[in-house]
Formats: structure tokens, sequence, C-alpha cells
């Protein structure tokens, strides 16, 4: 991995935690999950899933609402789906795509779901081991987790990678270079 | 993602989404629900209470809120003041705002039949009749099973 890669990495990594903490009075809002998504577009599922666990890692241990060693590793492990899900659509996207200098309106929508699909798995994960945490019901947990404050992280995330997912991965390709995105040029 | 050419897969996801939602929205207004019927354990229901003290004279609570699984001892004791008795044959009631049973003449309660129009009296104790939505009851004064004018 090149030079240039580890520093934008460890970019993406500072990014996440500090708009985290910047946002931290709009609750549940937050562009770490977009930002994380991106690692894992850029540069495959393992580094996004990496750049998930790491931003996890500064967050949840200095974190103003407390620290929980199950939920932090949950928060933790759920946050690397984002990292995960990038670097597999990367795969489906490279084959059909070159970068997104498409205007299709279905692409946007497309990552709007995805965003949505992909923070209702993690907030039902990390729901259902605040339950176990706190020895409530499962599914009392998953439900009332999920109104308003997952409502609110889902929709804000559907809004976030609908419309910012394109742009940002172009701006990610003109940093990190189409050649080396493994997109075949047309 | 040769799908994201076909409108359909579009309104599909979207579709999806709304029905996520809308399941966790429902299943969240459920568990209110559930936790209020808990709390006040039942659902709330109105019923009628009369008491005729068999002198013409008869003191009507209308629309008295209860709750489902109350029985209409309970509704009775909630509207006037009830003395009873605990014995062999159940709880009876003694007296109704401070009206008590003497020599022959006691309390019996009827329901009003809205069928047939007329009152039909209830062969079971108030302790153990509950209460459905609705329901009409008097509380009558008598010496006899005679139905309440």
């Amino acid at each position: 991995m090149s030079s240039r890669k580890v520093a934008i990495i460890a970019i993406l990594v500072a990014l996440a935690i500090a708009t985290n903490y910047a946002m931290m009075p709009l609750y549940n809002i937050k562009l770490m999950d977009i930002i994380v998504f991106l690692g894992g577009f850029g540069f495959g599922p393992f580094v996004g899933a990496l750049i998930g666990i790491m931003s996890w890692t500064v967050y949840g241990t200095l974190n103003p609402l407390g620290f929980s060693i199950h939920i932090w590793l949950a928060t933790m492990l759920s946050e690397s789906i984002y990292g995960v899900a990038g670097g597999l659509i990367k795969k489906s996207f490279a084959e059909h795509f070159s970068g997104f200098k498409r205007e299709q309106s279905s692409v946007y929508v497309f990552f709007g779901v995805l965003g949505f699909l992909l923070t209702l798995t993690y907030d039902v994960i990390t729901n259902i081991v605040f339950g176990y945490v706190y020895t409530l019901s499962i599914l009392v947990a998953v439900i009332v987790g999920f109104v308003p404050f997952g409502l609110v992280h889902v929709i804000s995330n559907a809004f976030f990678f609908g419309l910012g997912c394109v742009p940002a991965i172009n701006a990610l390709l003109n940093v990190i270079g189409v050649e080396n995105f493994g997109v075949p040029e047309k | 993602m040769a799908f994201l050419k076909n409108r359909w897969a579009i309104y599909a996801m979207l579709f999806a989404c709304w029905g996520l939602v809308a399941s966790f929205l429902a299943g969240y207004y459920w568990l209110q629900y559930k936790d209020i019927v808990d709390r006040i354990s039942g659902v709330l229901i109105s019923v009628n209470i009369g008491v005729d003290y068999g002198n013409d004279t008869r003191t009507l609570y209308n629309n008295t809120k209860t709750v489902t699984g109350a029985t209409l001892f309970d509704v009775t004791k909630q509207v006037s003041n009830v003395t009873y008795q605990v014995g062999v044959w159940g709880t009876e009631v003694v007296s109704i705002n401070n009206v008590s049973k003497q020599g022959s003449f006691g309390w019996t309660y009827w329901i009003w039949n809205s069928t047939g129009r007329s009152w039909s009296i209830v062969w079971e104790n108030a302790d153990k009749y509950r209460v459905t939505n609705e329901e009409t009851f008097v509380w009558y004064y008598q010496n006899d099973f005679n139905p309440p004018p």
C-alpha cells in the first residue's frame, strides 16, 4: 500500500472521529457512517472495516455519553459493516461503471436505500446488545430503540448516502486516481 | 447493477424501506398501547349504574368510567357508599348510601335487557359479575324479586 493511500485512510479515520464529536449535539445524526463506507468503497472491504473499527476505538473510548465495553465492541464491529459493504459494492460497480460520471437518479436512490438498510442493520445489532447488557427484552430493545433515535439515524443516513455518495466517490476517485480504483477507463 | 436501469426495481427498494419503517413504528405503538393497558389493567369502558331506594327515588350514575375486568361490585363502590359482608354465599351488599337491609328488605341488582326492553335479574354475586361496555344496572331496594319500575 502506498504512503498516499495510508495518508488518505488516516485522514478518513480522523474525519470520522472529528465529525462525530462535532455533531454530538445532533443526536444520532452523523457523517461517520458514510465516511467509513467511502473508505471501504475506495480501498476495499478490509480497509473499510478497519476504518470503522479504528474510528470507534477512539470515539467509543473517549465518549461523553459513557463507556460500556459490550456496547463499545458491538458498535465497533457493527460500524465495520459500512466499510465491508462499501468494498463489496465497489466491486459490483467497477464492472459496470466508469466512476460515477453518470447522472442517474437511480444511482442516488440506490445509495440512499443502501444507507437505509445498512443503518437499520447497525441499529438492530447495537440495540440487541443494548438490550442484552441492560437485561431488557430484546424485542422491546430493538423496537423502542428504533423510535425515535433509530429512525433519526436511519433517515439521516439515507439522506446522506443518497445525496452524498456520488459526489464523495467522485471526489475520492480524483484523489486516489481512477487507475488505482480498479475501474476500466472508457 | 443492471437492475438500477429498471425503475420498478427502484420503486421496490423504496417500498421495502417504507415497509420496514412502518413495521417498526407499528411495533413501537403496539408496545406503547400494551404498556398503557398493563398499567391501567384493562381497556376503558363506561357503564350506567342506578340506585333505586324503593320509594320512587332513584339516583343515577350514568357513564361511569371503569376498566375491563371490573366487577359490578367494584363499580358500585366507585360511585356510592357501600357496606358489605362476606359469607358462605360470597359477598353480600348490606347497604348502599346508608340504606341498609332490614328484615326482608334488601338489595338486588338488575341488568337492562335492551332486546327485551326490560330489567332482568342477575343470579350472580355482584363481585363475580364482570361489567362490559355500556351495560346498564340498577340496585333495587325491596323485599321481593320484582323488577324495578
